[in-house]
């Protein structure tokens, strides 16, 4: 090696062009801007390394000597190349920073999306039993792997960079961080990447172009989603458990006053039979007359202010069905609840067997009724093939439906449900574009 | 985070409040639909 004292500014030994280093006894290459050559500047002979085709011209988004500060510290763009993979289909940008007292950093841009790069000294990984790599607490998966083949240069690196300089290249993700591996013969060189975000780049550097567009999603762009599924799945998690608990607590409170069955049968008269004078005077004269078809409960007290009252109409009949009118009565203001219920039975015998539908017994609730005395009255309307049958009216108070319980649990789930599923479908198209996704079904 | 604790809280007063107040959903008679019904003569 000659002695002598390498210089900041010199002549390109190719054209004669005056070359300025800004990293003058680190970088070990620079660029010619006139005629594409690459220089070896690692001692004063500034010996010609390689060249690129002069006509070619990739204008970097950020200019070199542009200083933008990251992470509290100001760098400067020194050089800039755009890699791409071996066919050449897909290229991407790297933009060299270069800080006096912190080294090097990379800016990466590749279709629209940024990542701030940092080499590590690590030079091995041992691989899980997922077959990921641990570093730093995260889990790292194999996303890509691949080569990597320089194809404009422009500025000052701080190795000895080479026209077509191929590298084997592997990709770890765990977003928002990528592990990057390239490897040239038996030299392995890690790095970590950190996604950014485009506004801030442009934002750093004071980029007045129009950013690139972003592509597709970036192998370790973060997912939204992602982040409201891990934040609210457990605190999710905690308030299913708080709901369970007050309505199992009101449940437990809510202690029952009554509970009232009535037995009644109901019996078709032949057209034209005699009205009979029951209890609650002359009954109707209808198409066919009935007895017992309006019964009313004795007067009972609700001592449990704004209660679920259910009635229950519980009917012992086959292939017809029963209808009731009822209405809970209040015996101090005559104010009246009107509710409906019917009950239908039906089964038999098809080519495929045995066959029901439908239930003697059916329930319904009247909601928030004031504590105070009542009556129900029922007026029963049944199937005209219908000539006698037995049929039952059952009250009870205190209900607190468990549907209540199931809105609260669902309108507290939705929300991770929609984050989770957001989360997921992020995760498919981030890894449609991987040979080692863990979505593949081993088909595609 | 904040805005879905505070979400489920009123979530959960909600349900305390529906549960103690007998509130049905599911109910074909509502407190709106009840108080149309003026007091009606009955046979008591």
């Amino acid at each position: 090696m000659a002695a002598g004292k390498l210089l900041s500014n010199f002549q390109c030994p190719n054209c004669g062009s005056a070359v300025s280093l800004r990293a003058t006894g680190i970088s070990l290459s620079v660029s010619c801007k006139n005629c594409r050559s690459i220089i070896g500047v690692e001692n004063e002979n500034y010996k010609i390394l390689s060249q690129f085709e002069a006509s070619k011209t990739v204008t970097p988004l950020i200019p070199i000597g542009t200083r933008g500060e990251i992470e509290s510290i100001l760098f400067e763009v020194i050089g800039f190349l755009e890699r791409t993979d071996h066919l050449g289909y897909h290229p991407w940008r790297e933009y060299l920073l270069f800080n006096p007292y912190h080294g090097f950093r990379w800016l990466v841009e590749a279709k629209g999306h940024w990542s701030y790069v940092t080499m590590i000294k690590k030079t091995v990984f041992q691989k899980n039993s997922s077959g990921e790599i641990d570093y730093q607490g995260r889990s790292y998966s194999l996303f890509d792997e691949g080569s990597a083949k320089v194809r404009y240069v422009w500025g000052e690196f701080y190795w000895r960079i080479k026209r077509n300089q191929e590298l084997v290249t592997k990709d770890y993700v765990s977003p928002p961080y990528m592990l990057s591996l390239e490897q040239e013969n038996s030299e392995i060189v890690w790095s970590q990447a950190i996604y950014q975000k485009a506004e801030f780049i442009q934002k750093t550097f004071n980029i007045q172009q129009v950013m690139p567009y972003s592509i597709g999603i970036a192998p370790h762009q973060p997912c939204f989603w992602g982040t409201v599924w891990d934040e609210v799945k457990w605190v999710s998690l905690c308030f299913l458990i708080v709901l369970t608990l007050i309505h199992c607590f009101l449940n437990s409170l809510n202690t029952q006053s009554l509970s009232h069955t009535q037995s009644a049968t109901y019996i078709a008269l032949p057209k034209g039979a005699v009205p009979s004078k029951g209890a609650f005077g002359i009954q109707p004269i209808r198409e066919k007359d009935v007895l017992n078809s309006e019964i009313e409960t004795p007067t009972f007290e609700l001592k449990n202010n704004f209660t679920g009252l259910e009635v229950g109409l519980w009917a012992d009949i086959s292939n017809a069905w029963v209808a009731s009118t009822f209405e809970l009565v209040n015996c101090d203001t005559d104010e009246t609840i009107p509710l409906e219920s019917e009950v239908a039975n039906y089964n038999g015998y098809d080519s495929d067997g045995y066959w029901s539908e439908g239930s003697n017994r059916v329930s319904n609730t009247i909601s928030s009724v004031p504590k105070g005395r009542y009556f129900l009255r029922a007026d029963i309307d049944a199937d005209p093939a219908l000539k006698k049958f037995d049929y039952q009216i059952m009250i009870k108070d205190g209900i607190i439906p468990l549907f209540n319980l199931i809105l609260a649990l669902f309108l507290v789930l939705c929300i991770p449900i929609f984050a989770y599923w957001r989360k997921w479908s992020f995760e498919v198209e981030r890894w449609s574009e991987s040979d080692y996704s863990p979505f593949s079904t081993g088909e595609d | 985070m904040k805005t879905y604790i505070a979400y489920c809280l009123l979530i959960s007063f909600g349900l305390w409040y529906i549960d103690s107040h007998g509130v049905n959903f599911l109910s074909s008679n509502s407190a709106a639909k009840r108080g149309m019904n003026q007091p009606q003569p009955h046979h008591k």
